[in-house]
């Protein structure tokens, strides 16, 4: 396993795995109770709390320096989505009876931010939309698989819909723009096919629409609008490059460059 | 208004004359990821006084040669 995500590029430390397990456990676990869920927010932020406690060094100054930018992100992205929902709560008739499709909601979008922002200031844009797309036709095939064991021709059939996200990760490395747009594309295809834009009828939170928003169209839109406003060619060429994951193709070339504004 | 800068930095010509060093054998040594190394050549990420100082160690190489400060073309002339 540990070579398998060595191959990918993806070396997760002790505490990653730790917490992916405690985050599973407690995703697993609330099934018997929903008092597990407490066990994800530990998985999610106790490594975080550990390491601003001084308690974990696990991490150089550029994976801290990504974290914290990410937690200024997520800050404003989960604050301005609070206001907006008070003002909605507190303006007549909205459609929304419980709190808890508001307090998951307000999670979701905290931990998509966090995650995104990250991995954006972690890999850059291209490996970030590549292992978005991955990820998510291999959650895609998966489902298949388990959807349609069945019947052989069903099983390949829905298998297929996995496809264009692999072909998509292939052209986000081949041909950023493009992909870009595709992925632009392919958000406002599924907002629409999968009934989304009801978020803004008379029940908005109903059925767990915002969080298959963030979830589903949020990776698709984000990673579109960060290959877009990328940077230009040659960088991602050399960043292409460097992505590869072997230490040892990438030894020559020029010296690389960073703009700082004077003080 | 403020000129900007560029830091360039010289780390992967001075990694091949420190004997074909590789990213991964630089970020070992100076106590940080191969992506971390990735992302300074790249110019995507300044490293800190610190850092910087022993990325220079590492590389024997002098810190003003590793990392230069360039004005931007477009700002030279106000």
């Amino acid at each position: 396993m540990a070579k398998l995500l060595a191959r990918i590029g993806w070396r997760p430390t002790k505490v990653t795995l730790a917490a992916g397990v405690l985050i599973a456990l407690g995703i697993a676990l609330t099934g018997v109770s929903w008092g597990f869920v407490f066990l994800v927010g530990l998985g999610m932020l106790g490594p975080g709390l550990l390491r601003e406690l001084g308690w974990l060094k696990d991490q150089d100054e550029f994976q801290r320096q990504a974290a914290r930018r990410a937690g200024y992100h997520a800050f404003l992205a989960t604050g301005l989505l609070a206001f907006a929902l008070m003002a909605l709560l507190r303006t007549g008739e909205h459609g929304i009876k419980e709190p808890e499709p508001v307090v998951s909601l307000l999670l979701v979008v905290l931990w998509f931010t966090w995650v995104l922002s990250s991995l954006l200031a972690y890999w850059g844009p291209r490996r970030t939309a590549r292992t978005i797309l991955v990820t998510f036709g291999i959650f895609w095939l998966i489902f298949s698989i388990a959807d349609s064991l069945h019947s052989l021709p069903t099983l390949l059939m829905q298998s297929l819909v996995a496809v264009p996200f692999f072909a998509l990760a292939y052209i986000a490395g081949r041909w950023p723009r493009i992909a870009g747009v595709l992925l632009i594309a392919a958000a406002a295809f599924f907002f629409y096919f999968f009934g989304l834009y009801e978020i803004f009828g008379p029940a908005p939170l109903t059925r767990g629409r915002g969080e298959v928003i963030v979830l589903f169209i949020g990776p698709l839109l984000a990673s579109g609008v960060a290959l877009l406003a990328g940077r230009g060619s040659s960088d991602e060429r050399r960043s292409a490059d460097d992505d590869r994951g072997s230490v040892d193709d990438d030894r020559g070339g020029a010296g690389g460059g960073g703009r700082v504004d004077a003080q | 208004m403020k000129p900007k800068y560029d830091i360039r930095n010289q780390i992967r010509l001075y990694r091949v004359k420190a004997g074909d060093m590789t990213q991964q054998e630089l970020a070992d040594r100076i106590g940080a990821t191969r992506q971390t190394i990735v992302s300074i050549e790249k110019g995507r990420y300044n490293p800190s006084v610190g850092l910087a100082l022993r990325i220079a160690k590492v590389l024997g190489a002098p810190i003003e040669e590793l990392f230069q400060l360039e004005e931007e073309e477009g700002d030279r002339n106000g």
